[in-house]
């Protein structure tokens, strides 16, 4: 009676949808016969092109049709283009470089960084597979940090600058190496209040609009939130509040923020306090990154086994805007805590500094998710989500087992797996040796059932591999 | 006074300044230089009927006055589509089962009212959003035509940008 594909004629239901948004879209096509015919329009192709190069912000950002496609036009030029030696170029990337904070998809992209100067992208596993090491110039020599939205096709280097106090910014495209043409202020110069800042590390996180920088200083925690576009601040947290703390001997703090359709004002950062339910801790001396991404605040919280090295401590987890959390570090308990940012504050209020012990994290009642996560033995070395997929690259002694969990069927996961024997090179083809179909929900949470679940539904039966140095190879499936 | 009559043959009397929302009704009048008239082409058949109609006078009556968006203002048309903001007044208003609101969208759509096009247009483009597949057909009946091999086909083409 109210199918609406009989009701409202094509070109109606094209009025319609030509507006979603693009993942919106490629889920339309998938509903029904009409919806895939309609939606096969040039018009909606050209939006899904400009999605995929990473171009559709560039309306809202004032760049003119033409100029959006002339981009898409030199993107895929430069696609096509790549020699089998570049594709080459690529593989042989080594497990830190998958353990840092330097991974991202985003928009059907994939892109890698392997130092400042040297960034791989990765592309998209629905147009085949496209992969090129691109040279970045970099305006500075060493940046204290960077971060990159591959879907924006944007990278960002953020140089700081004690001696004038400012924090440079700069934005760089993926494609060329040039600044971003949506960056009307490509570089900011931000002067931060403090007199001193002297940053121990510094994390950067970037989406299509948003600019995080959380960093440590001596005074304390400073996060700054910028829309980069207009080069607005639109938070600010310094450190002030925590003058009396010793960071350095909390647990790490992980803090992902919503970048998009909050108000970045309802965030707050805040430090877990030495008192964890008793437990002792370790010493760490450097901050995790933040990230940028959808909906909640994610606090994930490390218990202290031992001193993380530098490039552990860089990016033991990635998370996707499906708000997924994934553990990459073989050899540590953490525990997370998912609630939602109001909730942290209402737990915050009236409440002298701001230790709050994992009992009472746990039994908040708008908590969304919490429990311990144990990896030992699992010998995991790289591990990634993107969409409905979780990627995972684990170890035996002889051999590499390359799995993929799909979690587009609510509570039924997929697994599919292969053995690699041989040393892996190149672009190839992911071909599943075993499938196991049905398996219960493996993520820590999905807004949209609701559930809590554990991310790796794997025994930890098999052995590591060792203390010898997993390389890693730098691969892109497709199936 | 405008005099409009729907297909059912209930005759509205309206302001013309209400009737003039609609670009349809308006070029009809003015192109047989009415200023008070029974619009015959609206008069049976094809045009909507009562009850639609009446929701579509509401937002008329509601939005009189207001300036009618013009057709070579591409960009401002491009803008306003781009966001999926509905106004307070507009969204209450549009809050109908979905069989009213696909009439409301066909008699927008007919009678050329293009700003309640757009708030019916991105009702339903707000509902779709985030939704799988099958939650879509679910939402709006649809019966999944596909067969195995082609679902399987069309869902290995498009799901890979589900990261939003």
């Amino acid at each position: 009676m109210t199918d609406i594909t009989r009701r409202l004629p094509p070109e109606l239901l094209l009025e319609i949808f030509v507006f979603a948004p693009v993942p919106d879209i490629l889920k339309l096509k998938q509903v029904n016969r009409i919806f895939r015919d309609i939606l096969a329009s040039p018009l909606i192709q050209h939006k899904i092109d400009l999605f995929t190069a990473g171009l559709e912000h560039n309306a809202e950002a004032g760049i003119s049709l033409a100029d959006s496609q002339e981009a898409l036009l030199r993107y895929r030029s430069s696609l096509d283009s790549l020699s089998p030696a570049e594709v080459r170029a690529v593989n042989n990337l080594e497990v830190e470089d998958l353990r840092a904070n330097n991974m991202k998809i985003a928009g059907g992209v994939c892109a890698i960084i392997k130092d400042p100067v040297r960034l791989f992208t990765l592309g998209s596993a629905s147009r085949g597979i496209l992969h090129k090491e691109w040279a970045i110039p970099l305006p500075v020599a060493d940046p204290v940090g960077y971060g990159f939205y591959p879907g924006a096709n944007v990278i960002t280097f953020v140089e700081l600058q004690t001696a004038n106090m400012r924090i440079a910014i700069h934005l760089n495209t993926l494609s060329d190496g040039e600044h971003h043409p949506a960056a009307q202020c490509p570089i900011i110069h931000y002067s931060h209040k403090q007199t001193a800042m002297v940053a121990d590390s510094f994390s950067v996180s970037i989406t299509s609009s948003r600019l995080a920088i959380l960093a440590s200083l001596q005074l304390g925690r400073y996060l700054v939130v910028l829309d980069w576009k207009s080069a607005q601040v639109l938070f600010e947290l310094n450190g002030e509040r925590y003058n009396d703390m010793e960071f350095i001997d909390d647990y790490r703090l992980l803090a992902s923020i919503n970048s998009t359709n909050h108000a970045p004002s309802s965030l707050e950062v805040m430090d877990t306090g030495k008192d964890m339910g008793g437990v002792p801790m370790q010493t760490f001396f450097h901050l995790s990154p933040c990230l940028i991404n959808s909906g909640l605040l994610y606090l994930l919280l490390e218990r202290g086994v031992h001193e993380p090295s530098p490039a552990e401590s860089l990016a033991p987890f990635h998370q996707d805007p499906t708000q997924r959390v994934i553990v990459l570090d073989s050899r540590s308990t953490w525990y997370y805590i998912a609630l939602p940012v109001r909730a942290l504050l209402g737990l915050l209020e009236n409440r002298e500094g701001s230790d709050i012990a994992w009992d009472e994290w746990k039994g908040h009642a708008a908590i969304l998710s919490s429990g311990q996560f144990d990896m030992n033995g699992m010998g995991i070395h790289g591990a990634w989500v993107s969409g409905c997929r979780f990627f995972s690259a684990m170890s035996n002694p002889d051999t590499l087992n390359l799995g993929v969990y799909d979690f587009s069927m609510r509570g039924r996961a997929k697994y599919l797996s292969e053995q690699v024997n041989e040393e892996l090179g190149g672009v190839r083809y992911f071909l599943p040796s075993e499938v196991r179909v049905g398996i219960p929900w493996n993520v820590w949470y999905s807004p949209q059932s609701g559930h809590d679940s554990i991310v790796f539904p794997h025994d930890p039966e098999e052995e590591d591999g060792g203390d010898d140095p997993h390389v890693y190879l730098a691969h892109i499936w497709t199936f | 006074m405008v005099l409009l009559v729907t297909s059912d043959n209930k005759n509205f009397v309206v302001d013309r300044e209400v009737a003039d929302r609609s670009v349809f009704v308006k070029n009809t009048l003015e192109a047989r230089g009415l200023s008070i008239a029974t619009p015959p082409m609206l008069n049976g058949g094809c045009f909507e009927l009562t009850s639609p109609f009446l929701q579509v006078l509401e937002y008329c009556q509601h939005h009189r006055g207001e300036p009618l968006p013009t057709t070579d203002d591409a960009n401002a048309d491009e803008n306003r589509k781009r966001t999926t903001d509905i106004g307070e007044w507009d969204r209450k208003f549009i809050t109908v089962d979905h069989e009213m609101l696909f009439e409301i969208i066909l008699a927008a759509n007919y009678l050329d009212i293009k700003p309640l096009l757009d708030v019916g247009c991105k009702t339903i483009g707000n509902m779709v959003k985030g939704k799988s597949p099958e939650e879509v057909r679910k939402l709006f009946d649809i019966v999944n035509d596909f067969t195995p091999e082609e679902e399987a086909q069309i869902k290995k083409e498009n799901e890979w940008a589900e990261d939003p």
